[in-house]
């Protein structure tokens, strides 16, 4: 009798203990228009799906609806779906099928289209002013949120504003569009004066006004070629006052996100932490033809190599990025060699340089490690095809790039070695350091650079860290190097080479490069609107960056995933906060087997 | 003994207050922190106003202290990563998870383990004690993630017999047989070692000999007299095992994608989500202690020998 009240004590006790543990946690567009309203824009209309069929129609190969389902990785978890908050790619990608902005980008040409305005104003068609800094922006009628309420130009006016609340887009996009008028002023207030937003909302009245329901005005700071480009971005997007007001500081998170009001294709029907976001059509979208998916799932599965077992599995229609380790393999596959699609990115890769210390400071020494680095054996070596080797610090299909005039950089042993002796002429050379994460590709990266290096005489210490101490040992003048890269948010070259500008240091130019003619020239190309006076200051511009390099340019992002056959009518987009696929998966249908 | 365990009880505090102190010093004494430069598209002036929202532009003496004044009304503080959703949300969001994997591979371990322990003694120097032995250990010797890799290209790759990643909602209540395997193969290889030995030791007893003598069935000598003596030793184990299964399994986690703490505390810890470190930390601290706590008792209930004064 005893021994059985023991056994039942034995029974009871770990239910107990799990109890009190629960009790404790309880504690693509293929159209170079987005437009399918009579308000159609400046480009015209749609062009038919991939499927074949005109706007609005189901695709003649589609599969019924019940099996329009997609399911996508983006590897982790969005921080927040909050368009003014976002602050990587991969909340992006949600966010921009939630949620309108006022033009977008065509992804085949990189042109700037509208999608919730009727036009992009040009001075042609009476859009910009005269002194070309007044943009008047016209909204077409009939949008509509998601709860069937109507979408106007003060919503935009509203969510423009927000973006530059830094209390909410602080981490994100915040102040990344400085060239509204009265935009600096606006950063340079208290985020903790009680009186805040309002002061921010003062500031830029001149900014952003508010016309009529279907009308707003941007007015720039100064002339700008990359000014309108800004409003394609998701910090730009309109958001609805009343909904934000309910969710207060839970909007965009995980625990409310399906009761976002949303306007873009699609809303959210769940988020689970830590697994997975599901979107389904909005129901009141106008702004183009309904999407053809009834359901989209993004998946959070961090581990690269399991989200490719994932999608061979059958778990996944779209795997996101291959891991290069699983790249010959595919290759090697004949059946998944066909699924494998891959786009040029707008996205480079380089090493960022702290050119304040030694001997990165050297701009000599900067050149022969550019000249010593084998980028073809980089792509093919490290990468296995997934990155292209590239030596210009701009994408090619960048307006005004031009990758000749960087050859005095691109790899010639005999040229690095004359480089090294002409910055150390005694021979004493000082060690680098490369920090990298432990990862095996970036280490692979990093010790084929290490051997290619050493052929010119350079020594290279090589330590493994985590991402956040690799990043506040670049800032502190610690390490010198980091691997990093630009994904470009839309393809003005300003995006690209304002970064090594001396206003982006402690920010995105993280090797400190601070060259006050190069600012000037930088100010200067994107003030000139007239592409034919643009082009010979943006060629200035890369022949400065070219004899005094701020990066060692190693590559060029290729997007390459694996889709299943049946996934019809994606098409990549090459900037940085577009989800891998299209732009909007409105066009993507599943097709029949 | 009641002293006994109300002093214990007591004594949780003070060890969760040092947990609290040796964490938070820890973490804030690693390079990094949540919002920095090179990140995200951010400037630096919206970085430093994020900084000042959550007082990490003060002295960390200061922000401990804003820290423990929420921890001791229920406020584990704001998540850093998913602004808007507190640490008490995120946690409430992936207990479940964690909690089931926890559960699941416990009963596993025990299953698998006693199961083999028991066959192999049974069995002794036949091939159904070599399998045991065998099993218990590469059980032992192979790191529960490489085991989940193998798994994962055999059943989930090459036959398709299990989903590779995702737990019960997303994936089906199939998900949870390959990281349940990966995470509890370990512990029952330990069990079955224990349960073996155990085993063999009470087979040699007098009063199994007299149960023999008396010319008992061998399964009632086995199942009534030996097995029921031989699992003490290991019934005091399954404490700790539990508890490092469930405060354990934040690599079976990550690599399955399993929605749970786990996962969560990886990513805070590569995103310097400071409450949420601390808080997961925590619970850890509290849920390791409570099985020690239990352990113990447990010991002056199966054996009546042990007094605690």
């Amino acid at each position: 009798m005893q021994f059985r009240n023991r056994w039942s004590l034995l029974l009871v006790a770990p239910l107990a203990a799990i109890l009190v543990v629960a009790a404790a946690c309880g504690g693509g567009k293929s159209s170079a228009d987005k437009t399918s309203t009579a308000a159609a824009g400046t480009n015209g209309g749609n062009t038919p799906a991939a499927g074949g069929t005109s706007t609005g129609g189901v695709p003649s190969d589609a599969a019924p609806a019940a099996q329009q389902n997609f399911t996508t990785n983006i590897a982790a978890e969005p921080n927040t779906i909050d368009p003014q908050a976002l602050s990587y790619t991969y909340a992006s990608s949600v966010a921009h099928q939630l949620f309108v902005t006022l033009f977008d980008q065509d992804p085949k040409t990189s042109e700037l289209i509208p999608w919730a305005a009727t036009a992009v104003p040009t001075t042609a068609n009476g859009g910009i002013s005269a002194d070309g800094l007044t943009y008047t922006v016209k909204i077409k009628p009939g949008l509509k949120w998601s709860d069937g309420s109507v979408l106007t130009a003060k919503d935009f006016v509203y969510g423009i504003l927000r973006g530059y609340n830094l209390n909410i887009s602080g981490s994100g996009y915040g102040g990344f569009i400085s060239s509204i008028k009265g935009a600096d002023a606006a950063l340079k207030e208290d985020p903790k004066a009680a009186d805040y937003v309002q002061k921010v909302n003062a500031d830029l009245a001149g900014g952003v006004i508010l016309v009529d329901d279907q009308t707003l005005k941007l007015v720039a700071s100064a002339k700008s070629a990359s000014f309108l480009s800004n409003f394609t971005l998701p910090i730009t997007a309109a958001v609805q006052q009343a909904n934000v007001e309910a969710a207060g500081a839970n909007f965009g998170v995980s625990s409310t996100a399906a009761q976002m009001v949303t306007s873009g294709p699609f809303k959210v029907k769940q988020w689970v932490a830590k697994d997975n976001i599901t979107i389904v059509p909005n129901p009141n979208y106008t702004a183009e033809h309904a999407p053809y998916l009834q359901q989209v799932t993004f998946k959070f599965i961090a581990d690269g190599n399991q989200a490719y077992n994932a999608y061979v599995a059958g778990q996944l229609d779209q795997s996101g990025q291959i891991p290069a380790s699983q790249y010959p393999v595919v290759q090697r596959d004949a059946n998944l060699k066909q699924q494998v699609k891959q786009e040029e990115e707008f996205g480079t890769r380089w090493i960022s340089v702290d050119v304040t210390i030694p001997p990165w400071n050297n701009k000599d020494f900067v050149i022969a490690i550019n000249q010593a680095t084998d980028r073809e054996a980089i792509a093919r070596d490290v990468y296995f095809g997934l990155r292209k080797a590239w030596t210009a610090p701009c994408p090619q299909k960048v307006v005004g790039c031009d990758p000749s005039l960087f050859s005095n950089l691109e790899f010639n042993l005999s040229k690095a070695q004359a480089s090294i002796t002409k910055a150390y002429p005694n021979g004493n050379i000082p060690p680098v350091t490369l920090e990298t994460v432990d990862d095996p590709t970036t280490k692979a990266l990093v010790t084929t650079l290490q051997s290619q290096w050493r052929k010119i005489g350079v020594t290279t210490n090589i330590v493994t860290t985590d991402q956040k101490t690799l990043r506040a040992d670049m800032k502190s003048h610690k390490s010198g190097t980091q691997i990093t890269g630009w994904g470009m948010d839309y393809a003005d070259p300003t995006d690209i080479f304002s970064i090594w500008t001396t206003a982006q240091v402690g920010g995105n130019n993280l090797g400190f490069y601070s060259r006050p003619p190069y600012d000037t020239l930088e100010q200067q190309q994107d003030a000139t609107l007239e592409p034919s006076a643009r082009t010979p200051i943006l060629k200035q511009m890369q022949q400065f960056l070219a004899a005094d390099p701020p990066v060692v340019q190693f590559a060029i992002q290729l997007r390459t995933d694996l889709v299943k056959p049946n996934v019809k009518g994606l098409v990549s987009s090459p900037f940085d906060y577009q989800v891998y696929g299209d732009q909007q998966l409105v066009d993507v249908y599943i097709a029949k087997q | 003994m009641t002293g006994y365990f109300v002093r214990r009880v007591l004594w949780i505090v003070p060890i969760l207050f040092l947990v609290t102190v040796i964490t938070f010093a820890l973490m804030h004494s690693v390079k990094g922190g949540p919002f920095q430069a090179g990140e995200s598209k951010s400037s630096d002036a919206a970085r430093q106003a994020l900084a000042a929202k959550y007082h990490l532009d003060e002295p960390v003496w200061k922000q401990y202290g804003y820290y423990m004044r929420g921890l001791l009304q229920g406020d584990l503080g704001p998540d850093l990563q998913q602004r808007g959703n507190s640490v008490n949300d995120i946690l409430k969001q992936t207990y479940k998870p964690t909690v089931e994997l926890g559960v699941f591979t416990t009963i596993y371990a025990v299953v698998v383990g006693v199961g083999l322990g028991i066959l192999a003694a049974s069995k002794r120097n036949t091939i159904v004690d070599y399998f045991s032995v065998g099993f218990a250990t590469i059980g032992a010797s192979m790191p529960n993630f490489v085991l989940g890799i193998m798994l994962v290209l055999l059943f989930a790759v090459k036959f398709r017999f299990f989903p590779p990643t995702g737990w019960i909602e997303s994936a089906g209540w199939r998900a949870v047989v390959l990281p349940v395997i990966s995470l509890g193969s370990l512990p029952a290889a330990y069990i079955a070692r224990i349960t073996r030995a155990s085993m063999l030791d009470v087979m040699n007893q007098d009063y199994v000999r007299t149960a023999r003598a008396k010319g008992l069935r061998e399964r009632m000598i086995v199942f009534r007299h030996i097995v029921r003596n031989a699992l003490i030793p290991v019934l005091t184990l399954i404490g700790p095992i539990a508890a490092g299964l469930l405060t354990g399994s934040f690599v079976i986690e990550y690599f399955f994608a399993i929605p749970g703490i786990g996962r969560a505390y990886v990513d805070a810890i590569l995103g310097r989500d400071y409450p949420m470190i601390m808080a997961t930390t925590l619970l850890y601290a509290f849920v390791v202690v409570i099985a020690n706590l239990l352990v113990d008792f447990l010991y002056a209930v199966v054996d009546p020998r042990i007094r605690y004064s």
